[in-house]
């Protein structure tokens, strides 16, 4: 951000300080004073002059000192006001804890606009307005109304919902999970998501990024921040409105642009973003993840006092795509001879239900030893001879000696293991008080090891340098001069073709008279089609003939697409027709791009014909395409079965095919202007025959 | 003092409303005459008139009283009038006096279709003898099937007036498609010269040159305007229905220029996508009043946000009927490429010879 941090202000000053208590004005100053900050702290009242034994000031103006950061909790009225003032005073932050800005529409709305034009004057940065205020427990400084000043830890928590944050901080303090940040977003009218990813980047205290969010406001800047900050530390989402249902209630709550379900989930991949589906499921990867170090790989141990529970654990890592481990002989020499005959000795270890805190060691000790096992889960069981405690503290001394691998409690029970777990938790070890909850934590720590390997492979760019931009460019000029925003079939093969996307042959034709002569020059059999931008589905008003063998039928059929596209859509310009050569029928797939309003192009890639609405049988990735990216969309496919020849038919051209996906994501990501593009179908032939672009489609912004 | 009466098919309107403005810009002062119309519209007074006779009145603020622009309605019938069709007549000279004092040029603009009234003595051509006009056809070229038909139609009018004892000065062939407009420079206009008929002027054919604004809308409608108060003034060309899935939307909704877009208030993720391509209104049924959101991204965007009370089949059958209608508002947009047009496609010159 900027070379002050946000986070580390030298002072602060309170704008709306308020002596009676229950106002924010008071809550807000009080959680600074209370909090411990170190700088100086300026209450700004116009009508007080002393505020909790701290001299007030009647305008920001009026204090001496450069400010960092001012907070403020003035009434909407005259937050502009204040907002002006601080930029006077070259105020560097504004949090804006004040409500009654964009969320409350009608003025709200031109209100929010005039704070940003007074801040981007003045060279401020906002965070809300309509937040709750930001946290940082190792400056420390609590400049929020939170009722609550959370314990120290590695997580930094960014959210959009004030009223989550302030209940999970209440939890977080019984739980005994401890905090590094924490940011209210509110309305994000400056600053969003993206910057405190990034201000969180470098934070030496800051061991995972948790988000909550309801919208996403610039998706692809999000994907750029997120995707390197996730090489250092893992980020967790959880997206409020992932189902339809839920994105009108967050829209109709925010005002927050839509992105499609398709475009958020490939945007988050590309990012490296962790995604929770539940509130205990982003807390279970935070514990875990603020404690626990990353798996090499996914093989998980289960150390257990009970058959029950490790057979569930089982059933749970196999179903996450997790693995069981194998243990090596060795492993199991040391279990056979050091446990009880009646222990199971493979994996799942039950160590059976009399075992005490020795017999535990032994299992977890031989484990964590195994190079076969990459993580490990205890469970235990409260029976009469088990010693919580003493187990805890066996499980921490081996904790440290296996620092690289990572440990998980399930503790499964109430008052009996109450003690152990907040021993665990207090000391590093995250437990959990059943079997899922533990699983989806290592589950977490794998994905995120998965996540950091995809990342490295999709670095890999493909560059074309034998594309015609200026054709392009120039193409999409002429349909802008003409004020359309749909290219005819002609002018979108030809633009994909300047990208080097072969295309089948295909002329307009203005006239009968050209019709003849193009078809002709390109040689029979040809199909005619009707070639204007407000006719979408040709067939549907027959406006399509194929195979067309000689001069008589071209005009033949000229004139009755003609008149059926007068018939049938009357209020259509129509252009002539396109005159096609009909070329062999090869493979079909489709290639499609659409540009979602948050995460920009999204590639789209799948079986072709009818095929594409039956199956559902796509691949969407964000553009600009890596060559790992472009692979992986032909063979996540049903389509790379058919491509790949089915049942003794040849293998197709599939690197033709992987050419064309990365072409189209260089041409959408060098032209953003294009919204929509559709090739379909691309028939693709034998392999080393190539794939040709049957009809294209495009249109502008 | 110059008159010229436009008479034939479709199109007649904003050819008149383009030369007039075209003349004006000349230095002439003009006035505009439609003798006989048929009722489009009824006024607050009870009265029927021509909605065409409205927009132009309004576009070029013509002072003259609407009922001296526009001296005989027919709403139903005309063989009535037959028995004082003298007295019609003298009351279409008398307006055409009081509009035509101190004027330059007037256009006149015939019925359609062109013959009729012949039967009542009241044809074309008595009209154009009793107004000193010469007879200007106008044909559509786009509603033929085989486009050769056209010579034949304007022959067959030429024998209509000539046969009545007047002349026809010329004829402008209206809304060429560019598929057929080779033939019509190369082939058709050679033939009908060889017919002695003058061709004035070709019309390139241009969907939606007109359309209704969002104000016509929203006084059409009664809509209430939610948002975008200030934004009424674009046009909208094209109608969409929301009703599919977010994402098939956005897909039509980018297709379309300058649409409205109609909807259920309640359809919150719709409205949202619709408002991502910028439509030229978003037009709300059933009295479902959207949500803040919505507002807020209306406000953002610019977009005017209309709440009618109708559901949606009945919005689209009365934003159907309003297509083909021709607002003062509607025209003034266009004002510039209206005048273009004549510019470049009109002999317009010729006209005041």
């Amino acid at each position: 951000m900027d070379s002050v941090d946000l986070f580390r202000p030298r002072n602060i000053a309170v704008i709306g300080a308020s002596r009676e208590p229950g106002k924010v004005g008071y809550a807000v100053l009080k959680n600074i004073i209370d909090s411990g900050f170190q700088g100086k702290i300026y209450p700004v009242n116009p009508k007080a002059e002393e505020i909790l034994g701290i001299k007030a000031y009647k305008s920001v103006l009026d204090i001496s000192d450069d400010i960092d950061l001012a907070v403020i909790v003035v009434p909407a009225s005259i937050a502009l006001d204040v907002a002006e003032e601080c930029g006077k005073k070259g105020v560097k932050y504004l949090v804006v804890i004040s409500a009654g800005f964009k969320e409350i529409g009608g003025e709200g709305v031109e209100r929010e606009h005039k704070l940003i034009s007074i801040a981007r004057k003045y060279n401020m940065r906002v965070v809300g307005p309509n937040c709750l205020g930001i946290i940082d427990t190792y400056t420390p400084m609590n400049a929020s109304f939170s009722a609550v000043m959370p314990r120290r830890g590695g997580i930094a928590f960014i959210s959009q919902s004030g009223a989550l944050l302030t209940a999970i901080l209440d939890w977080s303090i019984k739980k005994g999970i401890g905090f590094s940040r924490i940011v209210s977003l509110g309305n994000k009218a400056d600053l969003n998501e993206a910057d405190f990813i990034q201000a969180v980047e470098e934070d030496v205290n800051t061991k995972v990024i948790l988000l909550y969010l309801e919208s996403i406001d610039d998706g692809r800047r999000l994907v750029e921040v997120a995707s390197r900050v996730s090489r250092k530390k893992p980020i967790v989402l959880l997206k409020g409105g992932v189902t339809e249902a839920g994105a009108r209630a967050a829209m109709s709550h925010t005002g927050a642009m839509v992105s499609s379900i398709a475009a958020l989930e490939a945007g988050l991949r590309k990012a490296g973003i962790l995604i929770a589906r539940s509130l205990s499921e982003l807390f279970d990867y935070a514990t875990a993840f603020s404690y626990q170090p990353i798996p090499i790989n996914n093989r998980v141990a289960i150390v257990t006092n009970a058959g029950g529970p490790g057979v569930i654990t089982s059933d749970m890592i196999v179903s996450k795509g997790l693995r069981l481990a194998s243990f090596t002989t060795d492993t199991i020499g040391v279990l056979k001879s050091k446990l009880p005959p009646a222990a199971a000795i493979y994996n799942p270890v039950d160590v059976l239900g009399d075992a005490k805190a020795d017999r535990y060691g032994i299992a977890i000790e031989a484990v964590l030893g195994d190079d076969n096992v990459d993580g490990l889960l205890v469970i235990l069981t409260p029976q009469a001879m088990t010693e919580p405690i003493e187990t805890a503290k066996t499980m921490l001394r081996l904790s440290k000696k296996y620092p690289n691998k990572p440990m998980i409690g399930v503790f499964i029970g109430g008052e009996m293991v109450e003690e152990a777990t907040k021993m665990l938790i207090e000391n590093g070890i995250p437990v959990y008080d059943l079997p899922e909850r533990g699983v989806a934590a290592i589950y977490g720590l794998c994905k995120y090891r998965e996540n950091l390997e995809y990342l490295e492979k999709i670095l890999e760019k493909a560059l074309f340098f034998d594309v015609d931009r200026a054709t392009a460019l120039s193409i999409i000029n002429n349909v802008r001069n003409e004020k359309r925003r749909t290219l005819l079939e002609s002018e979108a093969k030809d633009l994909v073709k300047s990208y080097g996307i072969p295309v089948a042959p295909t002329r307009l034709a203005k006239s009968e008279e050209e019709a003849v002569d193009i078809a002709n020059k390109l040689g029979y059999p040809v199909v005619l089609k009707i070639a204007s931008p407000d006719i979408v589905h040709k067939t549907d008003i027959g406006g399509v003939i194929m195979n067309i063998k000689t001069e008589e039928e071209v005009r033949e059929a000229f004139r009755t697409i003609i008149n059926r596209a007068y018939r049938y859509a009357p209020r259509a310009l129509i252009y002539g027709v396109v005159v096609q050569k009909m070329v062999p029928k090869g493979r079909e797939v489709i290639i499609g791009v659409t540009k979602d309003p948050v995460f920009g192009h999204i590639l789209m890639f799948g079986l072709g014909g009818i095929y594409t609405n039956i199956f559902k049988d796509v691949s969407f990735k964000l553009a600009p395409l890596s060559i790992y990216e472009a692979r992986e969309m032909v063979s996540e496919t049903k389509a790379y079965t058919l491509l790949k020849g089915y049942r003794g038919e040849p293998p197709a051209d599939i690197s033709s095919v992987i050419n064309i996906l990365l072409r189209v994501s260089q041409l959408v990501t060098e032209i953003p202007d294009v919204v929509e593009m559709d090739i379909n179908p691309l028939f693709v032939y034998d392999e080393g025959m190539g794939s040709l672009a049957i009809d294209v489609k495009i249109v502008l912004s | 003092m110059k008159t010229i009466y436009v008479i034939g098919e479709r199109g007649k309107t904003l050819l008149i409303y383009g030369l007039l403005r075209k003349f004006s810009l000349e230095g002439f002062k003009v006035a505009y005459f439609k003798p006989i119309s048929m009722a489009r519209t009824r006024l607050a007074s009870g009265k029927y008139v021509d909605t065409d006779v409205i927009a132009i009145r309004d576009a070029l603020e013509l002072e003259n009283a609407i009922e001296h622009i526009s001296p005989v309605v027919i709403s139903r019938s005309y063989l009535e009038l037959s028995e004082r069709i003298e007295d019609v007549k003298k009351s279409i000279l008398e307006s055409f006096r009081k509009i035509s004092e101190g004027k330059d040029i007037v256009i006149v603009e015939g019925y359609t279709p062109a013959e009729a009234l012949t039967s009542i003595n009241c044809s074309v051509v008595d009209i154009a003898k009793m107004l000193d006009a010469k007879i200007i056809l106008v044909i559509d070229c786009r509603s033929r099937a085989v486009i050769d038909e056209i010579i034949d139609r304007v022959i067959l009018y030429k024998c209509f007036i000539e046969r009545l004892g007047g002349e026809l000065y010329g004829v402008i062939l209206n809304t060429v498609s560019v598929i057929y407009a080779e033939r019509v420079k190369s082939l058709i206009i050679p033939y009908l010269e060889k017919f002695g008929i003058k061709v004035l002027g070709v019309i390139e054919e241009r969907p939606r040159l007109v359309a209704l604004t969002v104000k016509d809308i929203v006084e059409a409608l009664n809509a209430e305007v939610l948002e975008g108060k200030d934004k009424l003034n674009s046009m909208v060309e094209d109608i969409l229905v929301g009703a599919m899935s977010p994402e098939a939307a956005l897909r039509w909704f980018r297709r379309a220029v300058n649409a409205a877009i109609v909807t259920g208030g309640d359809r919150t993720d719709l409205i949202m996508q619709a408002l991502e391509t910028k439509p030229s209104a978003i037009i709300l049924t059933g009295n479902l009043y959207p949500s803040m959101g919505v507002l807020i991204k209306a406000k953002e965007t610019g977009t005017p946000i209309l709440l009618v009370p109708y559901d949606t089949f009945t919005t689209i059958e009365k934003l159907k009927e309003m297509q083909g209608i021709v607002t003062a508002d509607s025209l003034k947009i266009r004002d510039k490429d209206l005048i273009t047009i004549i510019e470049k496609e009109i002999k317009w010159k010729e006209l005041l010879t």
